[in-house]
């Protein structure tokens, strides 16, 4: 039985996971987190049944968004953080999602992000020999 | 002690339809391991999108595959739709769920036909494709192009239907779904089609969800869960239809779920065809707003996502696009262990992997 998502985000708050959150429309969600809150936000996700869609990632002058957005029961939760480009790292959570291996591999071969722990570099849709620049060579002081 | 042996399946192989890489693991006959390498196809469609204007973009979006070439028109459309506060019209909306399911019964038919041939049964290959060219006809009617719809503009639909064409594309759905229901015994109880897709590729419940798969690939494991009742859009919030779910999860139950959605979708287009109200089938978009959004349909492989970003100007600041064809052939490093390797190319085309997506 799925808890109801009123007391999830009620929860997600209270354990320190999320800082805040909004409602963006019917079932569309923002949750703003950060990088150290991922991994206990995505556990906490899982062990309630909620699945992993996708991780986008845009690039600021400094900085990246990353957006994991997680479905529960047709709900999308879209848990917004930043990392700055030094070091441009974040904790992997592919041992919570194993799906997520090839979601944070495409992040890393576009824009260089680091996945701390991550179990598999190589590359997933780039040529091997591609150029890929680190996030710290693509600017910004962090 | 058998030695094990490492086997290249693809990036080109005769067992695949578009380019991709599984390296293959085996001892003996049993495969031990399964890796995936993509990207043979990459476009960079998310940055060329960003140097588009929005209408442009659809086209784009929509080029991104010839199989679910309206899944995507619509996941971007809706999404740039709703950045711009543009209502689309009722009418409209009636017609792109009807573009959306021919496409869907043509994208599974042609799966179909693909999963019979690997099977070894090319009579029922032929008798698929036969079907699929009538639905093809149909949307050839309906939109004037037979592959690449380009039903939408952003704000509704470019072409209105007439009720001549709407007869006409009623005529040429009987003519398929005749077919159809000709083979739909065939697939489901021939025995030496079924002796290869039975226990072929198994996927458990608890690992379907463990996996995150979608779409038929999920549904065929048990797991209940389609965004057109779950996060619906368009108008399948107000027609009737069953989501299809089987609890073998292998490639017989893949199968057998992709033929009983062609019947759903039937139900659908005709309630689409009689139901079709009057008025308008397009709202100006002036301008698209600030903001961030993301925008999910159903397509024929499964959850289709688009996250769109935009700071109100002429072009997107950053689309990102979650096909379902990611999360399926992930899958398959777990599916294939076990395997035979006689079995390899009917479970891969079991997952219906569409590479064109993927890649981007």
């Amino acid at each position: 039985m799925r808890s109801p998502l009123a007391d999830v985000l009620q929860e997600l708050v209270s354990k320190n996971l999320v800082q805040r959150y909004e409602k963006l429309r019917e079932r569309r969600w923002m949750l703003y987190t950060e990088g150290s809150m991922l991994r206990g936000l995505a556990s906490y996700l899982r062990l309630k049944g909620a699945r992993l869609s996708a991780i986008t990632c845009e690039e600021t002058f400094n900085a990246f968004t990353l957006i994991y957005h997680f479905d529960y029961g047709g709900e999308v939760l879209n848990a917004v953080l930043s990392i700055t480009k030094a070091p441009g790292c974040v904790d992997t959570i592919t041992d919570i999602y194993p799906v997520a291996d090839f979601y944070e591999r495409e992040v890393s071969e576009m824009f260089g992000v680091k996945f701390i722990n991550a179990p598999r570099t190589e590359r997933l849709f780039l040529p091997d020999d591609w150029p890929v620049r680190t996030a710290s060579e693509r600017g910004g002081s962090g | 002690m058998s030695q094990r042996v490492r086997v290249p399946f693809g990036p080109y192989h005769l067992a695949l339809e578009e380019p991709f890489r599984v390296s293959i693991e085996v001892e003996g006959e049993r495969v031990t391991a399964a890796t995936v390498r993509l990207g043979y196809a990459h476009k960079g469609i998310e940055r060329i999108m960003q140097r588009r204007r929005w209408f442009e973009c659809l086209r784009i979006a929509e080029r991104n595959c010839s199989i679910c070439t309206q899944a995507h028109s619509q996941c971007f459309s809706q999404g740039v739709e709703e950045l711009a506060r543009v209502k689309v019209p009722e009418r409209a909306e009636w017609i792109r769920t009807l573009v959306a399911e021919l496409n869907r019964i043509e994208s599974h038919l042609l799966l179909l036909g693909v999963l019979a041939h690997k099977a070894g049964f090319s009579t029922l290959f032929m008798y698929a494709w036969y079907a699929r060219e009538r639905i093809m006809d149909a949307l050839e009617i309906l939109t004037g192009n037979r592959v690449q719809y380009a039903m939408n503009v952003l704000g509704g639909v470019r072409r209105d239907v007439r009720e001549d064409v709407a007869r006409a594309v009623e005529a040429k759905l009987d003519e398929a779904m005749r077919e159809v229901r000709r083979y739909e015994r065939v697939f489901l109880e021939d025995s030496s089609l079924k002796s290869r897709l039975k226990e072929a590729g198994v996927l458990s419940k608890d690992e379907a969800l463990k996996l995150n798969v979608v779409g038929p690939v999920a549904r065929a494991s048990g797991v209940d869960w389609d965004l057109r009742r779950d996060d619906p859009y368009l108008v399948y919030g107000s027609v009737e239809f069953r989501v299809v779910v089987r609890d073998e999860g292998d490639a017989y139950a893949r199968t057998a779920v992709r033929l009983y959605e062609v019947f759903e979708s039937e139900r659908i287009i005709r309630q689409a065809l009689r139901n079709l109200p009057q008025g308008p089938i397009s709202t100006p978009v002036e301008s698209v707003g600030a903001g961030l959004v993301v925008s999910r349909v159903e397509a024929p492989r499964g959850e289709l996502l688009y996250c769109i970003a935009s700071d109100g100007g002429l072009t997107p600041r950053r689309v990102k696009i979650r096909t379902p064809t990611i999360p399926n052939v992930r899958s398959l490093e777990y599916i294939l262990l076990g395997a035979q390797v006689a079995d390899v190319p009917v479970i891969i085309g079991s997952l219906d992997p569409c590479i064109s997506c993927a890649d981007r």
